[in-house]
Protein backbone atom coordinates (compact mmCIF):
# COMPACT_ATOMS: atom_id res chain seq x y z
CA UNK A 1 0.00 0.00 0.00
CA UNK A 2 1.29 2.91 -1.15
CA UNK A 3 1.36 6.03 1.42
CA UNK A 4 0.13 9.30 0.56
CA UNK A 5 -2.69 11.36 1.76
CA UNK A 6 -5.32 10.44 2.03
CA UNK A 7 -9.13 11.82 2.45
CA UNK A 8 -11.76 10.42 4.22
CA UNK A 9 -15.55 12.12 4.42
CA UNK A 10 -17.95 11.24 6.94
CA UNK A 11 -14.52 10.54 9.34
CA UNK A 12 -15.63 11.52 13.02
CA UNK A 13 -17.23 8.46 13.17
CA UNK A 14 -18.48 5.11 12.20
CA UNK A 15 -16.90 3.31 9.06
CA UNK A 16 -15.51 7.00 8.42
CA UNK A 17 -13.58 6.85 11.78
CA UNK A 18 -12.23 2.74 10.82
CA UNK A 19 -10.91 4.10 8.14
CA UNK A 20 -9.26 7.01 8.97
CA UNK A 21 -7.58 5.12 11.64
CA UNK A 22 -6.97 2.32 9.12
CA UNK A 23 -5.15 4.84 6.88
CA UNK A 24 -3.06 6.37 9.39
CA UNK A 25 -2.04 3.10 11.36
CA UNK A 26 -0.44 2.78 7.39
CA UNK A 27 1.55 5.97 7.28
CA UNK A 28 -0.86 8.27 5.49
CA UNK A 29 -1.80 11.49 6.09
CA UNK A 30 -5.76 11.72 6.99
CA UNK A 31 -7.90 14.86 6.30
CA UNK A 32 -10.72 13.94 7.18
CA UNK A 33 -14.14 15.92 7.45
CA UNK A 34 -17.29 15.96 9.25
CA UNK A 35 -20.38 18.68 10.15
CA UNK A 36 -19.38 18.11 13.88
CA UNK A 37 -16.04 18.59 15.57
CA UNK A 38 -13.81 15.23 15.41
CA UNK A 39 -12.04 13.75 18.71
CA UNK A 40 -9.62 11.89 16.94
CA UNK A 41 -5.91 12.95 17.76
CA UNK A 42 -3.03 12.00 15.37
CA UNK A 43 -0.42 13.86 14.29
CA UNK A 44 -1.19 12.93 10.88
CA UNK A 45 -4.20 13.67 10.90
CA UNK A 46 -6.42 17.21 9.92
CA UNK A 47 -10.15 17.43 10.66
CA UNK A 48 -12.03 20.04 8.98
CA UNK A 49 -15.90 20.96 9.78
CA UNK A 50 -17.96 20.99 6.48
CA UNK A 51 -21.38 19.61 5.29
CA UNK A 52 -20.20 17.83 1.69
CA UNK A 53 -22.29 18.87 0.04
CA UNK A 54 -21.82 22.70 0.96
CA UNK A 55 -19.47 24.47 -1.96
CA UNK A 56 -18.58 27.16 0.45
CA UNK A 57 -17.24 24.99 3.40
CA UNK A 58 -15.81 22.15 0.73
CA UNK A 59 -13.43 24.21 -0.89
CA UNK A 60 -11.50 25.11 1.89
CA UNK A 61 -10.16 21.78 2.40
CA UNK A 62 -8.79 21.13 -1.12
CA UNK A 63 -7.33 24.84 -0.96
CA UNK A 64 -5.66 23.33 1.93
CA UNK A 65 -4.87 20.28 0.52
CA UNK A 66 -3.58 22.35 -2.67
CA UNK A 67 -1.34 24.24 -0.61
CA UNK A 68 -0.32 22.20 2.54
CA UNK A 69 0.50 19.46 0.85
CA UNK A 70 0.56 19.56 -2.82
CA UNK A 71 -2.47 17.63 -3.79
CA UNK A 72 -4.41 14.62 -2.87
CA UNK A 73 -3.64 10.72 -3.46
CA UNK A 74 -6.67 9.01 -2.56
CA UNK A 75 -10.14 10.48 -1.79
CA UNK A 76 -12.89 8.15 0.53
CA UNK A 77 -16.01 9.54 -0.43
CA UNK A 78 -17.88 7.74 2.87
CA UNK A 79 -20.02 10.30 4.56
CA UNK A 80 -23.60 9.09 3.68
CA UNK A 81 -27.14 9.37 5.30
CA UNK A 82 -30.42 7.25 4.68
CA UNK A 83 -33.99 7.46 6.34
CA UNK A 84 -36.25 4.45 6.31
CA UNK A 85 -39.38 5.35 5.52
CA UNK A 86 -42.74 4.42 3.23
CA UNK A 87 -42.32 6.41 0.02
CA UNK A 88 -46.13 7.75 0.20
CA UNK A 89 -44.82 9.07 3.91
CA UNK A 90 -41.52 10.63 2.88
CA UNK A 91 -41.34 14.16 2.72
CA UNK A 92 -39.79 16.16 0.15
CA UNK A 93 -37.52 17.43 3.01
CA UNK A 94 -35.29 13.91 3.08
CA UNK A 95 -35.33 13.80 -0.20
CA UNK A 96 -33.51 16.86 -0.43
CA UNK A 97 -31.46 15.83 2.46
CA UNK A 98 -30.65 12.54 1.36
CA UNK A 99 -29.67 13.24 -2.41
CA UNK A 100 -27.87 16.60 -1.68
CA UNK A 101 -25.25 14.44 1.22
CA UNK A 102 -25.41 11.19 -1.06
CA UNK A 103 -25.17 12.58 -4.62
CA UNK A 104 -23.88 16.51 -4.49
CA UNK A 105 -21.67 15.63 -2.06
CA UNK A 106 -19.93 13.16 -3.65
CA UNK A 107 -20.01 14.51 -6.73
CA UNK A 108 -18.17 18.05 -5.22
CA UNK A 109 -15.45 16.25 -3.50
CA UNK A 110 -15.07 13.76 -6.94
CA UNK A 111 -14.82 16.98 -8.91
CA UNK A 112 -12.33 18.51 -6.42
CA UNK A 113 -10.28 15.72 -5.92
CA UNK A 114 -9.79 15.22 -9.48
CA UNK A 115 -8.69 19.06 -10.14
CA UNK A 116 -5.94 18.16 -7.85
CA UNK A 117 -5.18 14.72 -8.77
CA UNK A 118 -5.19 15.20 -12.55
CA UNK A 119 -1.61 17.21 -11.66
CA UNK A 120 0.09 14.34 -10.69
CA UNK A 121 -1.06 12.22 -13.67
CA UNK A 122 -2.48 10.15 -11.09
CA UNK A 123 -5.35 9.18 -8.13
CA UNK A 124 -7.60 6.85 -6.59
CA UNK A 125 -11.42 7.57 -5.89
CA UNK A 126 -13.42 5.22 -4.32
CA UNK A 127 -17.07 5.79 -3.78
CA UNK A 128 -19.85 4.12 -1.15
CA UNK A 129 -22.60 2.79 -2.63
CA UNK A 130 -25.23 0.31 -0.58
CA UNK A 131 -26.79 -3.27 -1.34
CA UNK A 132 -30.17 -1.60 -0.82
CA UNK A 133 -30.29 -0.75 -4.45
CA UNK A 134 -29.63 -3.97 -6.16
CA UNK A 135 -31.43 -5.65 -3.40
CA UNK A 136 -34.22 -2.98 -4.62
CA UNK A 137 -35.59 -2.40 -0.54
CA UNK A 138 -38.99 -1.52 0.80
CA UNK A 139 -38.35 1.89 2.83
CA UNK A 140 -35.31 2.97 1.71
CA UNK A 141 -36.80 4.28 -2.26
CA UNK A 142 -34.31 7.36 -1.93
CA UNK A 143 -31.78 5.80 -0.30
CA UNK A 144 -31.49 3.10 -3.09
CA UNK A 145 -31.79 5.62 -5.49
CA UNK A 146 -29.31 7.77 -4.32
CA UNK A 147 -26.53 5.60 -4.30
CA UNK A 148 -27.72 3.95 -7.60
CA UNK A 149 -26.89 7.92 -9.12
CA UNK A 150 -23.58 7.46 -6.93
CA UNK A 151 -23.02 4.26 -8.93
CA UNK A 152 -23.96 5.90 -12.13
CA UNK A 153 -21.91 8.97 -11.02
CA UNK A 154 -18.52 6.22 -10.05
CA UNK A 155 -19.07 4.80 -13.77
CA UNK A 156 -19.17 8.08 -15.73
CA UNK A 157 -16.43 9.86 -13.86
CA UNK A 158 -14.26 6.44 -13.99
CA UNK A 159 -14.18 7.06 -17.88
CA UNK A 160 -13.55 10.84 -17.76
CA UNK A 161 -11.01 11.13 -15.79
CA UNK A 162 -9.16 7.66 -16.69
CA UNK A 163 -6.49 9.54 -19.25
CA UNK A 164 -5.61 11.70 -16.38
CA UNK A 165 -4.53 8.87 -14.44
CA UNK A 166 -8.03 8.41 -11.90
CA UNK A 167 -9.46 5.49 -10.99
CA UNK A 168 -12.95 5.95 -9.93
CA UNK A 169 -14.57 2.70 -8.31
CA UNK A 170 -17.21 1.92 -5.69
CA UNK A 171 -17.97 -0.75 -2.60
CA UNK A 172 -21.19 -1.32 -1.66
CA UNK A 173 -21.51 -2.60 1.95
CA UNK A 174 -24.18 -4.72 3.72
CA UNK A 175 -25.22 -2.78 6.60
CA UNK A 176 -22.28 -2.53 8.62
CA UNK A 177 -23.75 -1.86 12.96
CA UNK A 178 -23.56 1.74 12.81
CA UNK A 179 -25.61 5.20 13.22
CA UNK A 180 -26.48 4.69 9.54
CA UNK A 181 -28.77 1.73 10.58
CA UNK A 182 -29.48 2.52 14.25
CA UNK A 183 -32.99 2.94 13.49
CA UNK A 184 -33.64 -0.12 11.73
CA UNK A 185 -36.28 -2.49 13.23
CA UNK A 186 -34.24 -5.88 13.58
CA UNK A 187 -37.21 -7.96 12.27
CA UNK A 188 -36.64 -5.66 9.30
CA UNK A 189 -32.68 -6.32 9.42
CA UNK A 190 -32.62 -9.84 10.04
CA UNK A 191 -35.16 -9.99 6.51
CA UNK A 192 -32.43 -8.04 4.78
CA UNK A 193 -29.91 -10.06 5.95
CA UNK A 194 -31.11 -13.64 5.03
CA UNK A 195 -31.10 -11.79 1.22
CA UNK A 196 -27.18 -11.88 0.83
CA UNK A 197 -25.39 -15.13 0.43
CA UNK A 198 -23.29 -14.81 3.41
CA UNK A 199 -26.11 -13.39 5.71
CA UNK A 200 -24.08 -11.68 8.81
CA UNK A 201 -23.97 -7.98 9.32
CA UNK A 202 -20.65 -6.66 7.72
CA UNK A 203 -17.58 -4.96 9.50
CA UNK A 204 -15.85 -2.15 8.99
CA UNK A 205 -12.72 -4.28 8.15
CA UNK A 206 -14.89 -5.94 4.71
CA UNK A 207 -15.18 -2.67 3.96
CA UNK A 208 -11.59 -1.39 4.40
CA UNK A 209 -10.27 -4.63 2.63
CA UNK A 210 -12.18 -3.75 -0.49
CA UNK A 211 -10.66 0.14 -0.34
CA UNK A 212 -7.28 -1.34 0.43
CA UNK A 213 -7.40 -3.56 -2.92
CA UNK A 214 -9.04 -0.08 -5.06
CA UNK A 215 -5.83 1.95 -3.29
CA UNK A 216 -2.98 -0.37 -4.28
CA UNK A 217 -0.61 1.02 -6.58
CA UNK A 218 -1.43 -2.49 -8.34
CA UNK A 219 -5.04 -1.27 -9.47
CA UNK A 220 -4.06 1.03 -12.22
CA UNK A 221 -6.01 -1.35 -14.64
CA UNK A 222 -9.01 -1.20 -12.00
CA UNK A 223 -11.90 1.67 -12.76
CA UNK A 224 -15.72 2.12 -12.99
CA UNK A 225 -15.79 -1.37 -10.88
CA UNK A 226 -18.66 -1.49 -8.16
CA UNK A 227 -18.32 -4.36 -5.63
CA UNK A 228 -21.33 -5.22 -3.33
CA UNK A 229 -20.10 -7.20 -0.10
CA UNK A 230 -21.82 -10.08 1.71
CA UNK A 231 -22.30 -11.79 -1.79
CA UNK A 232 -25.40 -9.25 -3.24
CA UNK A 233 -25.60 -9.06 -7.23
CA UNK B 1 -4.61 43.87 -12.32
CA UNK B 2 -3.60 42.94 -16.10
CA UNK B 3 -5.23 39.54 -16.21
CA UNK B 4 -3.11 38.50 -19.70
CA UNK B 5 0.38 39.13 -17.96
CA UNK B 6 -0.23 38.30 -14.29
CA UNK B 7 -2.45 35.51 -14.40
CA UNK B 8 -2.81 34.06 -18.08
CA UNK B 9 1.06 34.16 -18.34
CA UNK B 10 2.63 32.34 -15.77
CA UNK B 11 -0.87 30.06 -16.54
CA UNK B 12 0.21 29.75 -20.15
CA UNK B 13 3.96 28.95 -18.57
CA UNK B 14 2.56 26.27 -16.37
CA UNK B 15 0.65 24.84 -19.37
CA UNK B 16 3.42 24.10 -21.95
CA UNK B 17 5.09 22.30 -19.79
CA UNK B 18 2.52 19.79 -18.64
CA UNK B 19 -0.04 19.94 -21.39
CA UNK B 20 0.98 18.01 -24.36
CA UNK B 21 -1.34 19.98 -26.35
CA UNK B 22 -0.60 23.44 -25.15
CA UNK B 23 3.35 23.07 -26.49
CA UNK B 24 2.20 26.17 -28.68
CA UNK B 25 0.36 28.54 -26.63
CA UNK B 26 1.70 31.83 -25.98
CA UNK B 27 0.35 34.97 -23.59
CA UNK B 28 -0.89 37.25 -27.40
CA UNK B 29 -3.99 38.46 -27.25
CA UNK B 30 -4.71 37.11 -30.44
CA UNK B 31 -3.12 33.61 -29.97
CA UNK B 32 -5.75 30.72 -30.26
CA UNK B 33 -6.59 29.02 -27.38
CA UNK B 34 -9.10 26.35 -28.12
CA UNK B 35 -9.78 24.72 -31.35
CA UNK B 36 -7.69 25.00 -34.48
CA UNK B 37 -4.05 26.23 -33.10
CA UNK B 38 -5.12 26.21 -29.43
CA UNK B 39 -5.31 22.80 -26.85
CA UNK B 40 -7.46 19.92 -27.30
CA UNK B 41 -10.78 19.63 -25.24
CA UNK B 42 -8.55 18.00 -21.98
CA UNK B 43 -5.84 20.31 -22.34
CA UNK B 44 -8.80 22.91 -22.13
CA UNK B 45 -10.23 21.70 -19.34
CA UNK B 46 -6.17 21.10 -17.36
CA UNK B 47 -5.95 24.80 -18.51
CA UNK B 48 -9.25 26.77 -17.29
CA UNK B 49 -8.61 24.26 -13.68
CA UNK B 50 -4.72 26.11 -13.48
CA UNK B 51 -5.80 29.96 -14.47
CA UNK B 52 -9.09 29.26 -11.99
CA UNK B 53 -6.46 28.14 -8.76
CA UNK B 54 -3.75 31.52 -10.33
CA UNK B 55 -7.03 33.54 -9.79
CA UNK B 56 -7.92 32.79 -6.37
CA UNK B 57 -4.69 33.06 -5.20
CA UNK B 58 -4.29 35.69 -6.38
CA UNK B 59 -7.28 37.61 -5.25
CA UNK B 60 -9.08 35.40 -2.81
CA UNK B 61 -12.13 35.07 -5.33
CA UNK B 62 -13.34 31.56 -6.49
CA UNK B 63 -14.61 32.11 -10.09
CA UNK B 64 -16.26 28.70 -12.48
CA UNK B 65 -15.05 30.24 -15.26
CA UNK B 66 -16.70 27.07 -17.34
CA UNK B 67 -20.34 27.96 -16.11
CA UNK B 68 -23.55 27.75 -18.35
CA UNK B 69 -23.18 31.91 -19.03
CA UNK B 70 -19.74 31.08 -20.61
CA UNK B 71 -21.26 28.08 -22.87
CA UNK B 72 -23.96 30.09 -24.29
CA UNK B 73 -22.39 32.60 -25.65
CA UNK B 74 -22.38 33.28 -29.17
CA UNK B 75 -18.84 34.17 -29.13
CA UNK B 76 -16.91 31.36 -26.59
CA UNK B 77 -14.46 33.44 -24.23
CA UNK B 78 -12.15 30.52 -24.98
CA UNK B 79 -11.44 30.98 -28.75
CA UNK B 80 -8.77 33.33 -27.58
CA UNK B 81 -6.30 33.86 -25.07
CA UNK B 82 -7.12 37.50 -25.40
CA UNK B 83 -10.93 36.47 -25.39
CA UNK B 84 -10.20 34.46 -21.96
CA UNK B 85 -8.62 37.82 -20.72
CA UNK B 86 -11.45 39.80 -21.29
CA UNK B 87 -13.95 37.39 -19.76
CA UNK B 88 -11.97 36.66 -16.52
CA UNK B 89 -11.81 40.64 -16.11
CA UNK B 90 -15.57 40.63 -16.51
CA UNK B 91 -15.86 37.66 -13.87
CA UNK B 92 -14.00 39.47 -11.26
CA UNK B 93 -15.72 42.75 -11.99
CA UNK B 94 -19.56 40.98 -11.49
CA UNK B 95 -17.79 39.03 -8.36
CA UNK B 96 -16.97 42.97 -7.18
CA UNK B 97 -13.19 42.42 -7.03
CA UNK B 98 -11.36 45.88 -7.58
CA UNK B 99 -7.90 44.75 -6.89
Amino acid sequence: MAEGVTLVTGARKGLGRAIAEHYLALGHFVVGCSRDASDLEHPSYRHFLADVADEAAVKPIFTYLRKEHGGLDHLINNAGIASMNHAMLTPLSTVDAIFSTNVKGTFLFCREAARLMQKKGRGRIVNLTTVATPLQLEGEAIYAASKAAVLSLTQVLARELAPLGITVNSVGPTPVPTDLIRSVPKAKMDALLARQAIPRFGEPADVINVIDFFLSPASDFVTAQNIYLGGVV
Amino acid sequence: MDILTEILAPAIEEARRSIPSAAKLEAKADCPLFGDGGVDSMGLVRFIIMVEERIEDRTQVQLTLASDKAMSRKSSPFRTVGALAEYVTECLDAEGYDG
